[in-house]
This record gives structure tokens, C-alpha cells and sequence, in this order.
């Protein structure tokens, strides 16, 4: 069985958010979630700073706190090494949410989509109102944007009262085709791959490039791994002093 | 005739009543969880903070409810009655803030179709089951052949695994350093035993007031 994980490259990325972007057009995330999210932080006093930009999603542990928590196996890991979520057996009790300690689960708070929902044009007599637009391309469903192929695996837009978070893109996977974060990303910085195949992409940069991984002490055996850094900075060649 | 003061305390929580049935239904009908004043970090709001100070004095009413029953203080005996119908009283209290806070709380059955044995809520879950069954088989009892040495016993070992499994599920995720506190397992079952002794005293000064 394949064991999916991701190699991001901070040196190629440059902190675009193309990724989230696609992700949230790809998965249909309603306001207020980011499967697909990043990490910023300015370090150093002036003029010795620097900016690290790391993208973040679903680590899709190999020992998930949120999966180990869930009382109803709502949270589960499938036979290929993704962290998967059943709205159905869902009760909403976001155990789940208290227990990952990357803070990538989200819970549907309202119903979803709720700006195309409103039924008040933006401008009177000169607009339609979004209700009206995503009623006529959509019939009501989600947004007007909605990705119908989504919804092989989860509902296409998930209920109020469930969590959701990051799936790998299983209902592309299922076709053979990789998460859309990866498709989109305009400077290849996301490999996707399987580690148990030793010469994949994933397993073979994981060989070349020390990399590291969020929170490791925890001892959830994330597999989003994360390879190089990004600084263009330089400096003199010195020997230091005393 | 009933005084102005009770009449007015009456208002105050015949107010407090409506405003809870209010929220409850803009909670689940109207805008959603998010009057909850929700944060995706602080996932854990109100109804569970209301949730688990109910249901540890629950589990502290039986504690009280043992001293009469599981360690023989016969001067206690009195409070038997009263002390079980408060731990189903407040039982049910804790069922209603758990089903304002749960966001799909008709997928429970799964809980039986379902289980996962390494979750402190899923062990949460069914214990709280039987320690209803329980209690009403108790109740039941107490009004026609008597006490029952047996169920108190068991009332008593169910309280203090629910009060434990509590401490576990808060204290013990390595997620959240802020909650995460070992002595939770002590705690809980300590601060339930303070909650039951304190609702005990109110609702007998409550019942011999009203009772005059």
C-alpha cells in the first residue's frame, strides 16, 4: 500500500499562496477555512532581519492525535496513509480540533457559503445579487465556482455542524492525478509522492536533503516534510574578531 | 401569598430561561455556532465550560450520594433521595449544554456502530450512558424496595471513572500546553465533590424555604 507524503521546497517557494488558492477553489472551502494555510515570521532587529514563509496543511500524521481522539472513527487514516474525515459519522464535538496541535482542522461554524446566499444585490437595480447568480449557474449549490468533482469522496460543500480539513486531494488521487496544490504551484516547490517506493521524487529528495519536520517532539510522525530554506542574503567574506 | 422578592427571582429566571431558548434556536436554526463567539483556535466554548461543571457535580452528587450507601455514615442518611434525583436533575442539565455545543449530535449513534477504544470521549460517552441507566434504575428503587447497596456501589465507581476520563480528555493532549495538566485526573473529581456538596446545601435551603 502506498504511504503519500509531501516534500515542500522553502528554497523554490516563494510564498505566492497559489496553493491556497487552488485549494480552496479545487476542495470548495467556504470562508473562514484554509486547508492550504502558511506560517510568517520576521526575525532579527533592524537591519538583520529576515522572513520565512512556510506553507502549511494537514500534516496527515502516521500517529494523528486528531484521528486517536475521534469517539466515532469519523477521523481516520485510510490504507494509503492519509488522515481522512467522514462528515457522516461526524458529531461535531471538534475533540478532533482540540487534539491537533497544527491547528489545520476547522469547523463549520454556519452553513456554508453564506455570501451566495444573500439575496440583496451589491449595487440596487444595477447588480444581481449573489443568491440569484449561483441559483442560475449552480442551482443554489455552493458557490457558482463549485467543483462538482469533489464531491466523489466528501460532500461537494460540507454542513454546518462538521469538521473539515486538508484530505491530500484523495478525490484526485482516486484518478491517479495529484493534489491540486501541487499542480498549482508556479515554482514546483510541493512534491507529492509515496514513500514507500524508494525511488519516487519524495523519497529520493528526502535522501539528498536534511529536512524537518513541524512540532516532531510531539511524537505525531507527521509526513509533510519541508527541505532547504530561503535566503538571498549575503555577506562579506569575514573571519569574525574578537 | 408569595413576596415581591421571589416573584422577582422568579422574573429573573423565567428571563434567563427565554434568553437561553433564544440562543439555543439562533445557535441551531438561525446564524450558527458562531454567536459562540468562536475562534478556530478556542474550539471549545460556553456550553462545554456549562457542560463540565454540570456534569462534575453530578458526579460529585454521587460521591455525597455514597456516603450514606458505600461507607455506612448512617447520619446521612436523609439525603439519599434528594441527593439522587439531583444527580439526574443536573445529569440532564449537562445533556443540554452538550447538545448546544455538538454540531451533529444525530450522528451519535455511531458511537455504538463506530467505537474507537483509544478515545477518552468515546469511554466519556458510554460511561455517562450507564451512569443514567444507572441512576434511574437507582431512583426507581429508592421508592419501592429501598436503597440497593449494589447500585450505590457501582453509582460510586462510575462516578469516579467519569471524573478521571474528564481529567484525561482535558489534560492529557500534548496539543494544547495551556490545558495540558496531569493532576486534571485528581482535580476534577475533587472540585465535582466542592460542586455537589455546595448544590446540596442551596436546594435543601431552596426546598425548606418553599416548603414553609
Amino acid at each position: 500500500m502506498p504511504k503519500y507524503a509531501m516534500v515542500i521546497d522553502l528554497q523554490s517557494c516563494v510564498g505566492c499562496g497559489a496553493c491556497s488558492i487552488a485549494c480552496r477553489n479545487e476542495n470548495n472551502v467556504q470562508e473562514g477555512i484554509y486547508w492550504s494555510s502558511k506560517i510568517t515570521e520576521t526575525s532579527g532587529t533592524f537591519p538583520n532581519v529576515r522572513f520565512h514563509y512556510l506553507p502549511t496543511l494537514c500534516n496527515h500524521c502516521s500517529n494523528p492525535p486528531c484521528a486517536r481522539g475521534c469517539p466515532t472513527n469519523a477521523m481516520h487514516k485510510l490504507d494509503n496513509g492519509i488522515t481522512m474525515h467522514d462528515p457522516d459519522k461526524c458529531i461535531g464535538c471538534r475533540y478532533c480540533m482540540y487534539n491537533c496541535p497544527y491547528e489545520v482542522i476547522y469547523f463549520n461554524w454556519q452553513n456554508p457559503h453564506k455570501f451566495w446566499k444573500d439575496a440583496k444585490p451589491v449595487i440596487e437595480g444595477g447588480t444581481i445579487s449573489p443568491k440569484e447568480m449561483a441559483q442560475n449557474i449552480n442551482n443554489g449549490n455552493g458557490t457558482p465556482y463549485s467543483n462538482p468533482a469533489r464531491g466523489k469522496t466528501l460532500p461537494e460543500n460540507r454542513p454546518k455542524g462538521v469538521v473539515e480539513k486538508c484530505t491530500f486531494c484523495d478525490h484526485r488521487i482516486k484518478d491517479g492525478k495529484i493534489p491540486y496544490c501541487v499542480v498549482a504551484c508556479p515554482a514546483d516547490a510541493r512534491i507529492f509522492g509515496d514513500l514507500d517506493k524508494p525511488d519516487s521524487k519524495v523519497s529520493r529528495l528526502l535522501g539528498k536533503f536534511k529536512p524537518y519536520r513541524l512540532k516532531e517532539r510531539l511524537g505525531t510522525q507527521p509526513n509533510v516534510y519541508y527541505i532547504r530554506s530561503y535566503n538571498p542574503a549575503r555577506y562579506e567574506r569575514t573571519k569574525g574578531g574578537i | 401569598m408569595k413576596s415581591i422578592k421571589i416573584q422577582l427571582w422568579y422574573g429573573l429566571l423565567g428571563l434567563g430561561i427565554l434568553l437561553g431558548l433564544i440562543t439555543a434556536y439562533r445557535v441551531l436554526i438561525g446564524t450558527g455556532f458562531v454567536l459562540y463567539a468562536k475562534t478556530d483556535i478556542l474550539v471549545w466554548t460556553i456550553p462545554i465550560a456549562a457542560y463540565v461543571f454540570f456534569s462534575l457535580t453530578s458526579t460529585g452528587l454521587a460521591f455525597v450520594s455514597s456516603i450514606p450507601v458505600v461507607f455506612n455514615t448512617h447520619g446521612y442518611q436523609p439525603l439519599e433521595k434528594r441527593t439522587v434525583f439531583l444527580e439526574i436533575a443536573v445529569l440532564m442539565a449537562a445533556l443540554t449544554c452538550l447538545l448546544l455545543h455538538l454540531g451533529s449530535p444525530w450522528n451519535a449513534i455511531y458511537f455504538l456502530f463506530s467505537p474507537n477504544f483509544s478515545s477518552p470521549l468515546w469511554w466519556l460517552g458510554m460511561l455517562y450512558g450507564l451512569y443514567f441507566i444507572v441512576l434511574l434504575i437507582s431512583f426507581r428503587r429508592m421508592h419501592t424496595t429501598g436503597t440497593s447497596k449494589v447500585l450505590g456501589i457501582l453509582t460510586f465507581i462510575i462516578a469516579i471513572a467519569t471524573s478521571t476520563v474528564l481529567g484525561w480528555l482535558f489534560g492529557l493532549p500534548d496539543a494544547r500546553p495551556v490545558f495540558a495538566a496531569n493532576f486534571l485526573a485528581m482535580y476534577f473529581p475533587l472540585t465535582g465533590f466542592a460542586s455537589a456538596l455546595a448544590a446540596v446545601l442551596l436546594f435543601s435551603i431552596a426546598y425548606y424555604h418553599f416548603a414553609k
